[in-house]
């Protein structure tokens, strides 16, 4: 019987293609329904800290229940727990975000990572907030 | 003599080692005189009859009886007539042949735009129902990876498909020697279709791609391919009813029996069409009136109990003896056969190895697929049962024409599952397998009797916990046999056949039996030609495999083990009239 030779075509570079295309779609098929999908809205708790000078800046976290962190959007944040040292306050703050590719956002977009600086006014004060931890986030109601 | 010379005569030390070993010359010697008694000697009418069976079953029994019926001229050449000229007549089926004419003249270039069209619908579709919000039901990811497949294949087929569509089938190294070299597709009648100019058709590869998009709103795009593929088979099927043969023994280890149940009929119909239309032969020989009584009374005995699901798919199966028979109609066409089953075994050991290491693989998503793929794969009872049947083929030295390390790779996963297995069983169906192909397609008979008598035994000594009961029992599991009604006991297959089918049709598959490995054994000892010796002793090892299989185990836990025998069985009847019975001698 004849031998016949058989030559690599375009056809079979796109069989081989596809199908390595096919399994690292697969490997990182978590990843591509994150991108695509409208994260859920969650409430990220945060801990900052705010190096306040004088006393009365002090106290006004003391009486400040709410606080706008300053950006192009500005977002409102909820003061959930106060500790104040000497000369450093630790907050724990909660605001709406949401999570993407492992990382928390805040909704106008800016990442909330530990290190993170953001300007902050509580009670017509202004202040920075240093990002300390960011912690697991309850599903808010959206 | 010259250096020229000296290397031609050259031979390796394991030649020289065989030629001047005194046993290997004596168990050659012998083995040569004990297949002289068949060849020539007392039990030559054996053999020899075949022909006469075949003049004797044709001129007094069916010959007479169709001539008195009246059947060939009644109804058998009206209806063929009436069938081919309407094929012949009828505008809708010539249209349509034209259009599968030029579908197959056309550049890949429009399968690449039909794809580049679907697949920038289906995502736009998936878009809109991830973010936009309409009431068209939920996208899943999967539906964006075939989207997004579909467009990177469409840009390369748009983008560098200059050929035709059948050249890029044909000549591929994954097409070409899918298609060519086990599937059954007769390269040459594909080159005859390629005849007209070349023509990219735009629009319609634009409308169809749009029409399939745009239904990616109710079904997902994992579905329409899966469809469109479905319909392109079932459209070559029709046209090539030895791909859907092959396309069944290839796709046995992991489709399920409802599926390949399904491919056999529409090649039995494709097959029956084609001889309507005198594009292939019905030839009817004694065994055939045997294998036909006895499938009947199956279907008796079946339908006066109340058809069940399993009968019908055992009824499909074994259906495939007579198209395997009558298909197999080339010396090309039995070596792809012979590829197929290899292809098919090979690709259940990967499955079953695959299968037994999903667990360890951390990726989900990889894993989910795995098991998926893993679902449908046989037993490794069962799988034991198969891959020896197929060993002869895979041994056999026809296949010459593959690259030898196909072969070896098949025998090392073979090895390998029955060492994952740890099933001595596997071992022991191997070997004897092994010892089989040796004893009747290289007319080796006393060695690979000798040679079995010292190894057999001294394995079953040193895996002291073998015992006949421990290898057999795990085959008379309950599988299939449950769907039958015949589930509960360690039945083999005969006492199975008996329970379902009566005594009578035992009595008669036995009987077609007979006069099928008949026509093996004479296709294997008989031929003068030394390849077609090897051709017609694989065959018929491997169904003497099967068939000693089927007196110690219940084939019917898995009835996708009685296609293979059907489809065996058709092959020993292949051969004899390829190799043998050719109507040259007489």
């Amino acid at each position: 019987m004849q031998k016949r030779k058989f030559k690599i075509n375009v056809l079979d570079i796109t069989i081989v293609i596809l199908i390595i295309c096919a399994v690292a779609a697969l490997l990182f098929r978590d990843t591509i329904n994150e991108f695509f999908t409208k994260p859920n809205v969650v409430v990220v708790d945060i801990t900052v800290t705010a190096s306040p000078v004088t006393e009365n800046e002090k106290a006004v976290y003391k009486v400040g229940n709410t606080v706008t962190i300053e950006s192009d959007n500005p977002i409102q944040a909820v003061i959930t727990k106060v500790t104040v040292n000497e000369n450093k306050v630790t907050a724990t703050v909660s605001l709406n975000g949401y999570k993407r590719f492992g990382r928390y956002y805040m909704e106008n977009g800016s990442p909330l990572t530990a290190g993170g600086k953001y300007k902050a006014v509580i009670a017509g004060n202004s202040s920075i907030f240093t990002i300390a931890e960011v912690q697991a986030p309850q599903i808010a109601q959206s | 003599m010259n250096k020229a010379r000296k290397k031609t005569h050259k031979t390796g030390i394991g030649k020289r080692l065989v030629r001047g070993s005194l046993v290997l010359s004596f168990t050659r010697f012998v083995s040569s005189r004990l297949v002289r008694i068949f060849e020539s000697g007392f039990a030559a009418p054996l053999l020899k009859s075949v022909k006469a069976t075949d003049h004797f079953a044709r001129k007094k029994v069916s010959g007479p009886v169709f001539k008195k019926l009246g059947l060939r001229k009644k109804f058998a050449m009206p209806a063929r007539n009436r069938v081919a000229s309407f094929f012949a007549n009828n505008s809708v089926i010539t249209r349509l042949c034209g259009l599968q004419t030029k579908l197959l003249n056309t550049p890949l270039r429009t399968v690449g735009l039909f794809m580049l069209t679907f697949g920038i619908y289906a995502t736009a579709i998936f878009l809109l129902k991830r973010f936009v919000s309409l009431s068209i039901g939920e996208a899943d990811t999967d539906d964006l990876i075939i989207s997004a497949l579909s467009v990177i294949g469409g840009i390369m087929l748009t983008l560098f498909g200059e050929k035709r569509l059948v050249s890029a089938l044909g000549k591929g190294k994954i097409t070409g020697t899918l298609l060519s070299d086990v599937l059954g597709i007769n390269d040459s009648s594909l080159y005859r279709t390629a005849t007209e100019k070349p023509k990219t058709y735009v629009g319609i590869s634009f409308l169809l791609g749009s029409v399939l998009g745009v239904l990616t709103v109710v079904l997902s795009p994992l579905k329409i391919f899966f469809w469109t593929a479905v319909l392109i088979g079932a459209v070559i099927i029709i046209n090539v009813p030895e791909f859907g043969l092959l396309t069944a023994m290839s796709a046995m280890y992991f489709l399920p029996a409802g599926y390949l149940s399904i491919i056999c009929v529409i090649t039995l119909l494709s097959y029956l069409l084609k001889c309507l239309r005198l594009k292939r032969n019905f030839r009817f020989g004694s065994a055939d009136v045997l294998f036909l009584l006895f499938a009947l009374c199956l279907l008796i005995c079946c339908a006066r109990n109340g058809m069940n699901l399993g009968e019908l798919y055992l009824l499909c199966f074994l259906s495939m003896y007579f198209v395997a028979k009558n298909t197999l109609c080339s010396e090309k066409l039995v070596i792809q056969a012979s590829n197929s089953i290899c292809l098919g075994a090979f690709v259940g050991m990967l499955l079953y190895i695959a299968g037994d290491f999903a667990h360890l693989i951390q990726h989900q998503q990889l894993r989910m697929v795995l098991n998926g793929l893993v679902y449908c794969r046989m037993d490794v009872n069962m799988l034991a049962v198969m891959v020896a049947t197929a060993i002869p083929f895979a041994f056999s030295s026809f296949s010459n024409h593959v690259p030898r390390h196909r072969n070896v790779l098949f025998l090392i996963l073979a090895a390998a599952c029955a060492f994952i297995s740890d099933s001595y069983s596997f071992y022991m169906l191997l070997a004897a397998a092994f010892l089989v192909y040796v004893a009747v397609a290289h007319k080796a008979p006393f060695g690979a009797m000798a040679f079995g008598a010292l190894t057999m035994p001294t394995f079953a000594v040193l895996v002291s916990d073998f015992t006949y009961s421990s290898a057999v029992n795990a085959f008379c599991q309950t599988g299939f046999d449950n769907l039958l009604g015949i589930a509960g006991s360690n039945l083999n297959f005969w006492s199975a056949l008996n329970q379902v089918g009566g005594a009578a049709t035992a009595v008669l598959f036995l009987l077609a039996l007979l006069l099928i490995m008949q026509r093996a054994l004479a296709g294997a000892l008989m031929t003068k030609s030394p390849t077609a010796g090897v051709v017609c002793g694989t065959v018929a090892a491997a169904a003497i495999i099967i068939v000693a299989e089927s007196f110690a185990f219940n084939l019917f836990a898995d009835i996708r083990t009685l296609l293979m025998l059907g489809f065996v069985l058709g092959m020993c009847g292949a051969v004899y009239k390829v190799y043998y019975n050719t109507g040259k001698e007489e």
